[in-house]
């Protein structure tokens, strides 16, 4: 049974939702995918070379001792507290090293006070995802103390991580990877 | 008045009844507490030098909460589940737990990654106004003040998910999914399989034997499940059967890929009546179990909740652990759907081996009150049958059978309801709602029902019919010889009267 009044409410209220839908399609599509949204993954990013091989983002990290030994150490178990599906995601945050920014831009005043009162979130990720100036302290003090935790008693000097393009092509005895650096970032411990 | 045809959709179309929305409520809830929980608390393990939130609530924050902040988000996502699941305030339950679980992915979606289990926050949202604290709850106990059922949430839950597939299917579309030249999900294999570390099985076999054509179709099927919700989200039966392709498509890519959308599985399974298939499959058990959710009391939640989330809280830590090893999250996962699928599995071979053995089974009319009290039918003059129905009575604790001899009147009448013959003496008859079961499963429904220990004797169900039934005959065919023949048949006495059909 539905009530005259619900008969009155419920058509505008999908008619709302309706017109909501395409605007914040077109908004993620605009400006990045904000949360919440009424989105699925597009999984629309398809990189392959002018040869036709798949090129893919990968990252490997590895610990220098104070004896000259190394140890690798995969991204799973530094991140071993995050679901995997965050991990790699938060190594491009904190751990990768972006190319520098273009000539500094000044944001309009608007934003800067939005920035500064409202929506201090919206600097720092801007800031993490774009205007890379460095491992922040707070990044290098933690992996002071996860490197410890993972190798107790050991003295780690430095961790390097390796970020690299891979290109994966098919051959007669299976996939062929070539494996290129292309930025690394040493935090000494 | 008849209403046009929007109208129609919006509060017919998706008009299931109050049983079904309480088993998706129940599902929702089991859902959470196995394969989500625990969350949010390991973030307290990263500085917030991690934090770059989305646009988005995450914005307004400058940092990860601290630890208790997170703590008390679990604590309260995990006490409005349990509320949810034995439905106590339903409605205000689901509502509250869909702004607790808002708050805590702000969070967790602000270290760079968004997980895209937003449907899950849809269905609460959405199902909330369904009527599905209905059944099978505390709120049923209690009585006043239910919401009426409605059928329009569901309709809104159905756009709403037509158009966060739409979303996915169209970006691929222009991106070039279509493109020939270009095989999009052999790409997402390959990232997945040897970048993101998820080297599964059939991932391997995918990438060593399947042709270009084969991906090529794969991309363009994707493409066109994706964009096919939008349409059939105007028509149930449409939705299901996209739903039950997109199920199978789902279960492919956690095959291959390990990627799991629980979420949307669970938002398909909304829109399932899920009575019809309890009834089908014959698992009138379920029901009987969800029943006994709506003896629970307020106070139980909340002690329960409690110690949930004391638990998950333990867990966590110990989880990473394990994560250095597997992904357990995905195990999680895998293992839901292994005890999914071997349920329905289960399920439905039974239905199938049971309509083939049962000899005659069928589905008829059933008779007023026969629902709540099943009807044995006996043979009136066997003593056999006589010492059956006094065992039966002896041990009914609830009082649910009611009798008849084949011989009576009542008797008659409800083997000609079933199409079955007027002199029908082979075997005792149990009539529950439109069903009949003969043999030795008649037997063995009578003493699932009486309760333990003799429901215990059920458990000689999964020896085939066939098999069970030569004893059954062995014996029935000798029942005069040995427990003798009466003149008449057998007359109630006065406390008995009452639960004799005549």
């Amino acid at each position: 049974m539905t009530s005259p009044r619900s008969e009155q409410w419920v058509p505008r209220l999908f008619a709302v939702v309706v017109v909501l839908l395409p605007l914040q399609f077109w908004f993620a599509r605009m400006r990045g995918e904000p949360y919440p949204a009424l989105l699925l993954p597009a999984f629309d990013q398809v990189a392959t070379d002018a040869d036709g091989r798949v090129v893919a983002e990968s990252v490997a990290i590895v610990v220098r001792f104070a004896d000259g030994t190394v140890e690798p150490l995969p991204l799973r178990t530094l991140f071993a507290r995050a679901p995997s599906s965050h991990i790699l995601a938060m190594a491009q945050i904190a751990l990768k090293p972006k190319p520098p920014p273009p000539a500094a831009s000044k944001h309009s005043r608007p934003r800067e006070w939005l920035e500064a009162y409202v929506a201090p979130g919206l600097a720092l990720s801007t800031a993490r995802r774009l205007d890379w100036s460095g491992p922040d302290p707070e990044t290098v003090s933690w992996l002071r103390r996860r490197v410890h935790e993972l190798f107790p008693g050991r003295q780690a000097s430095r961790i390097e991580v390796e970020w690299y393009v891979d290109r994966y092509a098919w051959q007669a005895d299976g996939w062929a990877r070539q494996r290129d650096r292309t930025v690394t970032l040493e935090v000494p411990l | 008045m008849s209403r046009g045809a929007l109208p129609r959709w919006i509060f017919e179309e998706y008009r299931l009844g109050d049983e079904s929305l309480a088993v998706s409520r129940v599902l929702t809830a089991l859902c959470l507490l196995g394969l989500v929980y625990p969350r949010y608390v390991w973030l307290a393990s990263f500085p917030s030098s991690f934090y770059a939130p989305p646009l988005g609530l995450g914005i307004l924050f400058r940092g990860l909460p601290p630890l208790w902040i997170l703590w008390a988000i679990l604590a309260a996502a995990v006490t409005l589940t349990l509320a949810l699941l034995v439905g106590w305030h339903t409605r205000v339950t689901g509502l509250a737990l869909a702004a607790v679980l808002l708050a805590g992915n702000t969070f967790e979606y602000a270290l760079g990654k968004i997980n895209h289990d937003i449907l899950l926050l849809v269905v609460l949202v959405t199902m909330s106004f369904s009527g599905w604290g209905r059944r099978y709850s505390v709120d049923e106990r209690r009585g006043a003040g239910l919401p009426p059922a409605a059928a329009w949430p569901l309709a809104l839950l159905a756009l709403v998910v037509g158009f966060a597939m739409f979303s996915a299917g169209l970006p691929k579309a222009m991106a070039g999914w279509l493109d020939p030249r270009t095989q999009s999900a052999q790409y997402h294999l390959l990232v997945n399989y040897y970048v993101l570390e998820r080297p599964t099985l059939a991932g391997r076999l995918a990438l060593d034997y399947l042709p270009t054509a084969g991906w090529e179709a794969l991309d363009w099927a994707t493409v066109g499940l994706e964009l096919a919700f939008l349409p059939a989200a105007f028509s149930r039966r449409a939705m299901l059967a996209v739903c039950g392709v997109a199920v199978l498509f789902h279960v492919l890519i956690h095959a291959t890929m390990e990627i799991s959308f629980w979420s949307n599985l669970l938002a398909y399974a909304m829109f399932v009546d899920w009575a019809a298939i309890l009834s089908r499959a014959r698992l009138d058990g379920v029901s009987t179990g969800l029943a006994g959710l709506s003896r629970t009391r307020g106070w139980h939640v909340f002690a329960a909740g409690g110690m949930a989330s004391i638990l998950y809280g333990a867990v966590d830590p110990m989880l990473s652990r394990v994560r250095m090893v597997v992904d357990i999250d995905r195990v999680r996962f895998s293992m839901a759907m292994l005890a999914a699928g071997a349920v329905v599995a289960f399920a439905a071979g039974r239905a199938v081996v049971e309509r083939w053995l049962s000899r005659g089974l069928d589905a008829g009319e059933s008779a007023p009150g026969l629902d709540r009290h099943p009807l044995v039918l006996f043979d009136g003059v066997c003593g056999m049958c006589n010492r059956t129905v006094d065992f039966v009575l002896a041990h009914d604790r609830g009082a649910v059978f009611r009798f008849a001899a084949l011989q009576s009147t009542a008797g008659q009448a409800a083997l000609a309801r079933h199409r079955l013959p007027p002199d029908y003496s082979d075997s005792i008859v149990l009539i529950v709602g439109g069903r009949y079961y003969r043999y030795s499963t008649a037997a063995l429904e009578i003493v699932r029902r009486l309760g333990p220990p003799w429901s215990m004797l059920w458990a000689l169900a999964v020896v085939p019919p066939p098999i069970r039934d030569v004893v059954y005959d062995f014996v029935t065919a000798r029942r005069y010889r040995w427990f003798g023949k009466l003149d008449q048949c057998r007359l109630p006495t006065a406390a008995e009267r009452e639960r004799f059909v005549s």
